[in-house]
């Protein structure tokens, strides 16, 4: 069990080892390390969240700075269980914020970048490259608009209630485009693994 | 607006229900076939965004400090094997399935000796969290492993939850790894077997969403 005394920096081992609720104490009291922990856990998923949206790379890594740089800024906010939803909001608005602003319409995606694991075997590999393929493919294949519930549900955290509140349209609405989604996304699946 | 159950199915598939509306729909799921059915379905669907992997964090905002680089993790599961195999060279007799050595040790030694032999083998993986569910020859015992994640807060720990019940809390090891083991076959009747963070003795029902999940009815059901 950790004890709650106040660490003037923390040790990357010891960051990983903390939550986030943890790590955000931390911070109040200006823990660098602990921001950057947090950081680490939490930018890919909230770049991957508002992405579409964003379109460019330059734009994406402006509001996700935005959204990181309120969270040091202010860490008294009601973030405490739940910080990648409320990282992922305040992105979101900086960007429709952004756009607005600039009258841009959203470029077409970013491809997202893969990781290869290199302790995997060959034939391994190709499978797993495969299957990525697969699944990106078949999310290009959405609408925008059930692409994006999907995304910001998936990678951002957020619940139907909570997607529906920050894109601003009826919780039925967020519903049906869900259903429908995943739904999408289960036939092309399906589909390509019957022809593979 | 009125909710039907059955339109939760996808919702829930995605992990997009509030903690209430999902146990709603598991004790839902507890008498309907269909929706069961449903959501073995979308089996494939989640296992598809379980292997996309995010792309390396940006460069962290300069006003704060400098970012350290991408952390790679290591299939735990090899580590495991491994440091049980060392735990039997160096000394301790095999016998009955447990080696002698730390008691808090004891319940990852299990679990390595039913990864060879398993029959049943389900994992998942979620935003650096690992989650494998064995079940051991003969069915006589599942074991429910999880490593990725940080310690619990004080006063909370991570408990499981087979269609929507809970049979315990995971139990940490001294190298990160939770670990549960049951008595019998506790995957052939199971289309959700997933962990959340709760109060630490656990809770009669989920009060946060759901961390990782496994769906093994699909698989067995294909």
């Amino acid at each position: 069990m950790r004890s709650s005394r106040t660490f003037t920096d923390v040790s990357r081992a010891a960051a990983e080892d903390l939550t986030d609720s943890a790590l955000l104490a931390l911070i109040r009291d200006r823990n660098t390390g602990a921001f950057e922990e947090l950081y680490r856990r939490h930018a890919a998923a909230v770049a991957a969240a508002t992405r579409r949206l964003c379109g460019d790379r330059d734009l994406a890594n402006e509001v996700i700075q935005v959204a990181f740089m309120r969270l040091w800024d202010r860490p008294h906010e009601d973030q405490q269980s739940r910080i990648r939803p409320w990282l992922v909001r305040v992105a979101h608005n900086a960007a429709v914020d952004r756009l607005r602003r600039k009258r841009l319409t959203v470029l077409p995606l970013v491809e997202a970048h893969d990781e290869v694991d290199e302790s995997r075997l060959p034939d391994e590999e190709i499978i797993m490259k495969e299957q990525k393929r697969d699944i990106r493919a078949a999310l290009r294949a959405l609408p925008d608009v059930q692409r994006d519930v999907i995304e910001l549900s998936y990678f951002g955290g957020l619940s139907q209630c909570d997607i529906a509140e920050l894109i601003d349209v009826p919780l039925g609405t967020v519903k049906s485009r869900i259903r429908l989604g995943m739904q999408r996304l289960r036939t092309l699946l399906m589909t390509v693994g019957e022809t593979a | 607006m009125t909710n039907n159950v059955h339109d939760d199915v996808e919702a829930y598939a995605l992990g997009a229900l509030d903690p209430d509306e999902a146990t709603v729909f598991e004790d839902h799921l507890h008498t309907c076939e269909r929706c069961r059915s449903e959501l073995a379905s979308f089996a494939v669907v989640r296992h598809a965004l379980d292997t996309i992997e995010l792309p390396p964090p940006m460069r962290l905002p300069p006003a704060v400090g400098r970012f350290g680089g991408e952390r790679k993790f290591a299939p735990w599961w090899r580590n495991l094997a491994v440091a049980a195999s060392l735990a039997i060279v160096a000394g301790g007799a095999f016998a009955g399935g447990v080696i002698r050595g730390h008691a808090e040790d004891a319940p990852e030694v299990a679990v390595s000796g039913m990864v060879a032999g398993a029959v049943e083998d389900f994992r998942a993986d979620r935003g650096g969290a690992h989650l494998r569910v064995l079940v051991g020859p003969h069915r006589e015992q599942t074991a429910i492993v999880l490593a990725g994640l940080p310690t619990p807060s004080a006063g909370r720990g991570y408990q499981v939850w087979i269609n929507g019940q809970s049979p315990g809390m995971l139990r940490r090891a001294r190298n990160g790894v939770e670990t549960l083991i049951l008595s019998g076959d506790r995957v052939s009747q199971a289309y959700r077997i997933g962990v959340s963070d709760e109060p630490a003795g656990g809770s009669p029902k989920r009060t946060t969403p759901s961390i990782i999940a496994v769906y093994p009815h699909a698989r067995l059901a294909s």
